[in-house]
């Protein structure tokens, strides 16, 4: 529908269509920024990644410094969140590991988009065998439990930031590509793309002009959703002792450091735990703000 | 509606044969050599090298994994473990009927209170109780398990001594894993009952059944949630699926010897062989859930019901007839 309108304006009055298109880029903003939920998702990731980036630069502490006269602290205002079982800032190591969370999460998911894409795009574009073949296929990834399967790729590759990364991606491609897949089936059909193929317009040409912009909005939601399951799965490998190995703070591994502790000392669970749930809270709610804000259908 | 189940359960094994072929796969080019972690640090490498050849890792690729299927398919097993010499199948069988106790009893749980939680939320919706349980199911999506599960443990088990720590000795031992292992799943159920409620809820046929003059709770229990199952059927088959191949974080802290727990100590231990086994056979629970679940909307649809039993096009003509009924 968008499409159709697009074009009619187009048609009508030659040199505006640039103006337009931001008039519709400023009324999905709009429509993002009514979401208060969202808004302060969004304002919250900006903070953690602002924090992940100069962590190094704004912690009050060296994340690796100990101090084992001033071990298992109680917050105060020399340590807001107290110190851990070698005496080092929880909250500078929270910034560090923060950094840790959204550089493999988003490594992973990177990994997992483009790949998605590519399979994807080729199986809902060219139909036929080639479709047959690659949902076959998405079946068998689908069927293995995804936390089992990132268990057993991550022990296969070993652990350390890259690897854990690779893995998280690899495993979640399959899912990926059927959401893909189905939004491409959904444009395929539509009077805009015949149009092109009746001109003559070459495939190449209009998967990237055509489909990729137009599966570019469900692909962010979904980008959105990952990249906070992802952190939650990294912390949970890390927690297992797969993921990222101590000295490395990462949420997930100062869980599992502080679980030892459980009884008497409470900031070295409590503190990163909420970490982990603010991040998968926020990109959560930034993913279904984005849903209701780029949809059209939703519109009100 | 045999021959339909039939085909599935057929098709179920290539999808099978896929898994085993990826997951041997993995394992097969894993950085770190079992036979090397068996022997320990000390062993020599002619010491390792025999142990390969023991364990039959030394031969190529394809007959490693052409020995695996003929295993399987002649003499019905998973192999033996590398460390416990014992079979894998057994390892499995043993742990299993945990995870299954504690899966089963999470699902039922989720269900019976992410269903009416949803109802409740749809039919009042935008009411402060929509909102409260709304807020709630997204929290509670975003708590990490192994937070959960440390708190529950410290507060009704340490602090405040209502059941016990770890292990499977006592009923009372398995409440808290499966309150862990049922609280994602009562957020995922709750928010699919709540939309398909909604989506529901606007059509017309609800509103014919309003104008009709239809008591409201019939107009939700017969003609609304009637409707909606589909959707949370699907996810409820999902979270059974899920829930029983073992949630390895609650089965590790809780120390329940289940599908799991096997699962991570097999991976610390480098035993590959029984790490495959286990993802192995979650595999076959989880595409046998799928299964079943596709079954069951057959059983509530009549719509597609009739697509099973007459073919495709007199599935299409019911549904313009149920349409044209409800309208």
């Amino acid at each position: 529908m968008t499409q159709v309108s697009t074009r009619k304006i187009s048609v009508q009055s030659e040199f505006v269509p640039q103006k337009k298109r931001q008039s519709q880029f400023q009324l999905k903003a709009h429509r993002f920024a009514r979401n208060k939920a969202a808004v302060i998702a969004l304002c919250f990731i900006v903070l953690l990644v602002f924090c992940a980036i100069f962590a190094d630069y704004i912690s009050p502490y060296d994340y690796a410094a100990q101090d084992l006269a001033n071990k298992l602290q109680f917050p105060s205002w020399r340590h807001p969140f107290g110190t851990d079982n070698f005496g080092r800032d929880i909250l500078s190591r929270i910034m560090r590991g923060g950094r840790i969370s959204l550089l493999v999460s988003a490594c992973a998911v990177s990994i997992s988009a483009v790949a998605a894409v590519i399979i994807g795009s080729i199986a809902g574009f060219y139909g036929g065998t080639v479709d047959n073949v690659i949902m076959r296929v998405t079946d068998i990834f689908m069927s293995i439990p995804g936390m089992l399967f990132a268990m057993t790729v991550s022990a296969a590759l070993g652990t350390g930031i890259m690897k854990t990364a690779i893995a998280l991606g690899v495993c979640s491609i399959a899912p990926l590509v059927r959401q893909i897949r189905s939004s491409i089936l959904l444009l395929k059909d539509q009077e805009f793309i015949e149009a092109s193929k009746a001109f003559g317009v070459s495939n190449a040409k209009i998967i990237m002009k055509h489909i990729i912009p137009n599966t570019l909005a469900p692909l962010i939601v979904q980008i959105s959703l990952r990249l906070g399951d992802t952190i939650m799965a990294i912390s949970g490998l890390s927690f297992l002792g797969l993921g990222i190995q101590p000295p490395t703070p990462e949420w997930g591994n100062m869980v599992s450091a502080g679980k030892e502790y459980l009884t008497t000392f409470w900031p070295m669970v409590l503190f990163p735990g909420l970490s982990i749930m603010l991040s998968m809270l926020s990109f959560n709610l930034l993913g279904d703000g984005l849903r209701d804000a780029l949809d059209p259908r939703m519109k009100r | 509606m045999l021959r339909y189940i039939l085909k599935r359960l057929l098709m179920m094994i290539p999808v099978l044969v896929g898994v085993v072929v990826v997951v041997f796969t993995i394992n097969y080019f894993t950085s770190i050599s079992p036979a090397a972690v068996i022997c320990g640090s000390m062993a020599t490498d002619e010491q390792i090298a025999a142990k390969e050849q023991e364990l039959g890792l030394d031969k190529p690729y394809l007959v490693q994994i052409g020995t695996y299927f003929f295993n399987i398919i002649t003499k019905g097993t998973l192999g033996d473990s590398y460390i416990y010499k014992t079979p894998v199948l057994d390892m499995i069988a043993s742990r299993l009927p945990n995870t299954i106790r504690i899966g089963l009893c999470a699902s039922v749980l989720s269900a019976m209170i992410g269903i009416p939680l949803g109802i409740l939320a749809a039919v009042k919706q935008n009411s402060s109780l929509d909102y409260a349980s709304t807020f709630l199911a997204i929290l509670t999506g975003a708590i990490p398990s192994f937070c959960l599960c440390l708190l529950l443990q410290l507060l009704f088990a340490m602090k405040l001594h209502w059941f016990p720590i770890s292990g499977v000795k006592t009923w009372q031992s398995y409440i808290l894993p499966i309150v862990s292992v049922a609280l994602m799943p009562v957020a995922m159920t709750m928010r699919m009952t709540r939309s398909a409620m909604l989506e529901a809820i606007r059509q017309d046929y609800v509103r014919t059944a309003r104008a009709k003059g239809l008591p409201e709770k019939t107009v939700i229990w017969n003609h609304t949630l009637k409707n909606a199952l589909i959707p949370i059927i699907t996810v409820i088959g999902m979270n059974i699926g899920i829930s029983l191949t073992g949630s390895i974080i609650v089965e590790t802290i809780f120390n329940i010897p289940g599908l799991g727990f096997l699962m991570n100590s097999s991976i610390s231990q480098k035993d590959f062989i029984t790490t495959q086994g286990c993802v192995l056979v979650a595999a076959f629970i989880m595409t046998f859930m799928t299964l079943l679940t596709d079954l069951v909307y057959a059983v509530v649809d009549p719509r597609i019901k009739s697509q099973y039993t007459k073919g495709k096009k007199a599935g299409k003509k019911s549904k313009l007839i149920k349409g044209g009924d409800a309208a």
